[in-house]
């Protein structure tokens, strides 16, 4: 049976508040939430459910989204929802000399809230990866470019072999993939024969960055 | 229970994460992790690559250039190179970009190039499928100082037949033209080769002659946004205005997809050709700034007052249009009565609550004549990238009349300029808390200052803007007495210390 988690303050469901009608969104394991208008905004995904249906006093079900991330998820965006929009980027306008539209963002911007915020998913649980999938599922930009920040600040500075023990990555079978002989044009003959003594894999990884 | 796993992240959001990294970065984590990723890299991921600043000096893409183009070159589909201060960089990019193949480059962006090394790479064979090409040159960089107008541009064009996109700040600056009839008509007749069919849709060029322009004009056929700068260097300033003969307007017909101008007149009279030659496509567009820094007087038919801004501009614009203005005004023999700044206060555009228009005066006198009055008038959000200190007082609030965050209302905003006196300029009140203009700065934005004197600012007011501007990395002082600079030296209260630590370019 549904039961109903206090997202916000009002308590019945489809109320008028200062910010908006109170929309209740369902996860997966069958927990509602009551969400008003300024944390709707910010899922593309519900407002356009919320829009498609006239749901009423319904819960919008989510079926990719358990409890245990939703909630968190409303909480994200509830501390978000006077945030301001950020422009929309024109790909058309490169007329700032000063800017390059396509430089790589940055990733060491996450406000500490944000931070503080992220640290309670790991990766040895994977709520870190349940919460950027429902992030991206959602349709909640700044809590997708978090999510992926977070990772590119672990990734960066690390080898593919450091990369597949953080994150338990599987090996493909020698032979297949970029083990294949051809796999990569040319690259015959330049591969270095040092193995990585602490992998654990089957086979020697090269690395293009060190040919 | 099953256990999320990055392997469980879809291709877009594997895409999202990349967008963080360096080339070198994801090349050197992912590339080598299994079949999936290596083939997302090499195969999938549009890549954007960014050589010479810290992401990817150019020492470690000359380590690893082999292996980056090699793996991902028919993925790069934008490249921006800065190669300052790099000797020999450009040719090193050059042969890679001609050895390796770079298919789905469309976007290339040049920083600082050279003339010579700008010919060496249009000569490469990658250059044909560019559809956009962006070059951005330092004040000190030959392209800034041209002898011969539209040389580049038709060598870019005929190199590029797909060039859609085009920026090539470069300027002519040909002080020997003294009169119209020296004007090497060759400068821009070769500007002919530009009418075989471009499909340049948006353009912008630096400083140039109204000649030029108007022979520009009747080449790009397809062109819907336009930017430049005109700077007549034939008539001398006190040769008397009458003697202008002005253009006549172009036949609208030529530039039927115009719809965006961006113009910076530089003189009295390279604005009244401009606004001439340009009267007949003022009503097509949507959107309009004008940039002018000129002389005026207060009467005669090259005056230039609020009236004349009124009525050939802005009256001319379709009532939907939006327009940005930043005028720098010069009025000579006005000083006392300010006709011409008075007179702009009463014109319509003026009282308009969008766009909202500033009006300053300007208490610099250092360099303008004994009777020369100056203004400024510009429209908010401000369009431009350098602030000038004369554009704020106190009563900047009550003018302002707007409640907007600073960086809303200067978004562009990356230099501060000081001018004037230090007792009576005022910069002291910009960086007091309790000032309200403070507020009004966009000290984030804020990457350097210039400073024209060596009486406009004290250590102390040094030291607390910069503070305030806590991103300035850059500093530019004209300081001919040396009051600046032997505080620094002898660094008087950790001064110097304290500019050393932050600032990491000094200009003097």
């Amino acid at each position: 049976m549904a039961t109903t988690a206090e997202a916000s303050n009002t308590t019945t469901g489809n109320t008028e508040t200062a910010t908006g009608k109170m929309i209740k969104i369902q996860s997966n394991d069958g927990q509602i939430f009551e969400v008003d208008q300024g944390v709707v905004e910010q899922s593309s995904t519900i407002k356009t459910l919320s829009d498609l249906m006239d749901v009423g006093d319904v819960p919008i079900p989510l079926p990719n989204v358990k409890a245990s991330i939703l909630g968190p998820i409303v909480d994200f965006c509830n501390h978000h929802k006077n945030d301001q929009k950020p422009e929309p980027i024109d790909e058309d306008d490169d007329d700032d000399p000063n800017k390059d539209i396509y430089e790589p963002k940055r990733s060491d911007d996450i406000c500490e809230w944000d931070l503080n915020f992220i640290k309670q998913f790991t990766v040895p649980e994977g709520t870190l990866f349940d919460i950027i999938m429902a992030a991206n599922y959602l349709g909640i930009k700044t809590l997708l470019a978090v999510g992926c920040k977070t990772i590119a600040n672990m990734v960066r500075g690390k080898s593919s072999t450091e990369v597949r023990e953080m994150f338990n990555i599987s090996y493909d079978p020698p032979g297949e993939g970029i083990n294949a002989p051809n796999a990569i044009e040319g690259q015959a003959g330049t591969v270095p024969t040092t193995q990585d003594a602490n992998a654990t894999g089957p086979s020697p990884q090269p690395d293009p960055m060190n040919q | 229970m099953n256990t999320s796993s990055f392997e469980d992240l879809a291709n877009d959001i594997l895409s999202e994460i990349i967008y963080y990294l360096s080339p070198t970065d994801v090349l050197q984590s992912f590339s080598s992790l299994n079949k999936r990723f290596s083939n997302l890299i090499t195969n999938e991921h549009l890549w954007h690559i960014s050589i010479g600043d810290s992401r990817m000096p150019l020492m470690i893409f000359i380590e690893h250039s082999h292996n980056i183009l090699k793996l991902i070159g028919n993925r790069v589909i934008s490249l921006r190179l800065n190669l300052m201060n790099t000797i020999g960089g450009w040719s090193i990019i050059s042969s890679s970009l001609h050895y390796h193949q770079t298919l789905l480059l469309r976007r290339l962006h040049l920083i600082d190039i050279k003339p010579n090394e700008f010919d060496k790479l249009l000569s490469n064979h990658f250059v044909r499928q560019l559809h956009t090409l962006l070059v951005d040159v330092t004040p000190s960089n030959p392209f800034r100082s041209l002898k011969t107008e539209g040389l580049h541009l038709v060598k870019v064009c005929s190199r590029m037949p797909l060039l859609r996109i085009c920026r090539l700040p470069f300027n002519y600056n040909n002080q020997d033209a003294i009169e119209v009839v020296t004007y090497p008509l060759k400068s821009y007749m070769m500007l002919s080769s530009l009418v075989n069919p471009n499909q340049l849709r948006n353009l912008s060029i630096g400083i140039h002659s109204s000649y030029f322009l108007e022979q520009l004009l009747l080449c790009i056929p397809l062109i819907e946004k336009l930017s430049f700068s005109i700077e007549d260097q034939d008539i001398n300033m006190n040769g008397g205005y009458n003697k202008i003969i002005l253009p006549t307007a172009i036949d609208a017909h030529h530039l039927k997809h115009l719809s965006s101008l961006h113009m910076n007149c530089l003189n009295n009279i390279s604005f009244h050709r401009i606004v001439s030659l340009l009267s007949s496509l003022f009503n097509q567009l949507t959107h309009l700034l004008l940039k002018l820094e000129a002389d005026t007087l207060v009467y005669g038919s090259m005056i230039i007052s609020g009236d004349t801004i009124q009525k050939l501009i802005i009256d001319r614009l379709q009532r939907m249009a939006t327009y940005s203005l930043n005028l720098l005004l010069y009025v000579k023999n006005d000083l006392k009565e300010k006709r011409v700044f008075n007179l702009f206060h009463r014109m319509e555009f003026i009282q308009r609550e969008k766009p909202k228009v500033v009006i300053r005066e300007c208490y610099d006198r250092s360099n303008l004549g004994s009777d020369t009055h100056c203004f400024i008038v510009f429209t908010l959000p401000y369009n431009d990238t350098t602030l000038l200190s004369h554009m704020f007082s106190n009563d900047f609030e009550k003018s302002c009349q707007i409640s907007m965050a600073a960086t809303n209302l200067f978004p562009h905003t990356d230099t501060l300029r000081l001018y004037g006196y230090k007792k009576t300029n005022r910069i002291r009140d910009l960086v007091k808390c309790e000032s309200s203009v403070s507020s009004f700065i966009p000290w984030s934005l804020i990457s350097k200052i210039e400073i024209n004197d060596s009486e406009v600012i004290t250590q102390h007011t040094l030291k607390s803007l910069l503070e305030k501007a806590y991103n300035v990395d850059t500093l530019d002082i004209v300081d001919h007495r040396g009051i600046i600079i032997r505080t620094m030296l002898y660094n008087k209260e950790n001064y110097g210390t304290r500019i050393n630590q932050q600032v990491r370019e000094f200009f003097h």
